[in-house]
């Protein structure tokens, strides 16, 4: 049978594309490095996420965040952007002990395309955070 | 005589390639992130799983407008100017296929993908849909077979369509000149389309055209002083072309497990993206509103 196009071109172009940008830096993945820029993340209208509290995760790779109204949101790094979403389907959330006093939290959601996010937090604010989760479950 | 002509999408792939090999270098003498390498490989794994369905279900819909065109209302001739009446006629068709698929979940489910992305550059117009057929947006086209337009010349045209929508993917190109801006679609048009601000929500779904959407109300100027944020309102974080491809079908899956009416169930499936029955969801009606609101209230103290 006569293939309408010859696989090896589109095939060819994806491998030839890919090469480039992985030689041109696009490996890159962000740090959230302070709390104002996961706050920035959170406050776009279309998330409308007044954040009062923020826990930014040691590794830099995510953030938490708590409104007035107890309601908890993440931010966390997908490639080189942020994204940010309130957490209002939460399914567990469990502590995890870390060398040097640090603690990982584990939080779980129903999400299909993102369901998990692991933060590295010290004891205290773990405790408190699973705390906030938990009461936002 | 049968009248056969060329794919155009198959034909413009190498173009494809080259103007995509093109923008990585441009932005990168620009120092502009523009391509991030797992984005990049899902937008191209969802543009190669695309042309492969398509070409599966290329009889199918050669059958059913085949079939529509045999009950035709009139005999158009192949001549430039049945061409030229029919790259209106298709492109009017597109205008309200897109706008149906970001107005009705349903077919937002197989749009959706296209717009996953938090990057706009070339391959993000790659990034298409797997399951957009099988969603039967393809029947929308039936109509033109039945006004006597022959299939092959709609097919071809669709091709065109989608060819043309390659090039304005791209952050590459600032403005075109002015009569340019206001007739055809743009890459400043079209980054409006997919920016999530809610002053740009839901606008400009010309396919060639942007006369469409400034005569049925959707259009919206790329303002310099906002620029434009890219994705989805609730960004997936994934690369996964799996997820990416079917995240929203398996959201209305659910949402149709807890829906306590058919009420709700329909509102579920064809409703607006973001609809919920106490009408707290975040539809772009909603989010444009509450936006709104929030400007007219921030307006007195500045």
């Amino acid at each position: 049978m006569d293939l309408p196009i010859n696989p090896a071109l589109p095939l060819g172009g994806i491998a030839l594309i890919l090469t480039l940008v992985w030689l041109t830096g696009g490996r890159r993945s962000l740090r959230i490095a302070a709390t104002g820029e996961a706050a920035a993340a959170l406050c776009a209208p279309e998330i409308g996420f007044d954040a009062r509290e923020i826990v930014l995760s040691k590794d830099g790779q995510a953030a938490l965040a708590r409104d007035g109204e107890g309601r908890v949101a993440v931010v966390f790094v997908s490639g080189s952007h942020l994204a940010a979403r309130k957490l209002d389907d939460i399914a567990a959330v469990t502590l995890l002990p870390q060398g040097g006093g640090a603690v990982r939290l584990e939080v779980k959601t129903r999400a299909f395309t993102r369901p998990d996010f692991a933060l590295l937090l010290d004891a205290s604010d773990a405790g408190v955070w699973q705390q906030y989760l938990r009461e936002a479950a | 005589m049968e009248l056969r002509l060329p794919d155009p999408v198959v034909m413009a792939i190498p173009a494809f390639i080259a103007l995509a090999v093109l923008e990585v270098l441009v932005a990168r003498w620009r120092r502009q992130p523009a391509y991030e390498l797992r984005d990049t490989a899902a937008s191209l794994t969802m543009g190669l799983v695309n042309l492969v369905q398509g070409i599966l279900f290329a009889g199918v819909i050669w059958w059913s407008l085949q079939a529509v065109y045999d009950w035709r209302l009139f005999d158009l001739p192949v001549t430039p100017w049945t061409w030229l009446a029919l790259l209106f006629a298709e492109d009017f068709v597109y205008y309200w296929f897109h706008r149906l698929s970001h107005e009705h979940r349903i077919w937002w489910a197989a749009h959706v993908n296209h717009h996953s992305s938090q990057h706009y550059n070339l391959s993000t117009a790659l990034r298409q849909t797997w399951t957009g057929n099988l969603a039967l947006t393809w029947m929308l086209w039936l109509p033109l077979a039945l006004v006597g337009f022959p299939p092959a010349l709609i097919v071809f045209q669709k091709g065109v369509s989608l060819v043309y929508q390659f090039w304005i993917h791209t952050e590459q190109v600032k403005r075109l000149p002015r009569w340019i801006e206001a007739v055809f679609n743009t890459p400043s048009h079209h980054r409006v389309h997919h920016a999530t601000n809610p002053r740009y929500l839901d606008r400009n779904y010309a396919g060639i055209f942007i006369i469409w959407d400034r005569l049925f109300g959707s259009f919206a100027a790329e303002d310099d002083a906002e620029p434009c944020r890219y994705g989805i309102v609730k960004n997936l974080g994934s690369f996964n072309p799996l997820r990416i491809a079917f995240h929203e079908w398996v959201e209305i899956g659910r949402d149709l497990r807890r829906a306590r009416s058919l009420r709700e169930a329909c509102g579920y499936v064809f409703g607006p993206p973001g609809w919920k029955p106490d009408g707290q969801g975040t539809t772009s009606d909603e989010l444009r509103r509450a936006w709104q609101s929030a400007q007219q209230q921030a307006a007195p103290a500045e």
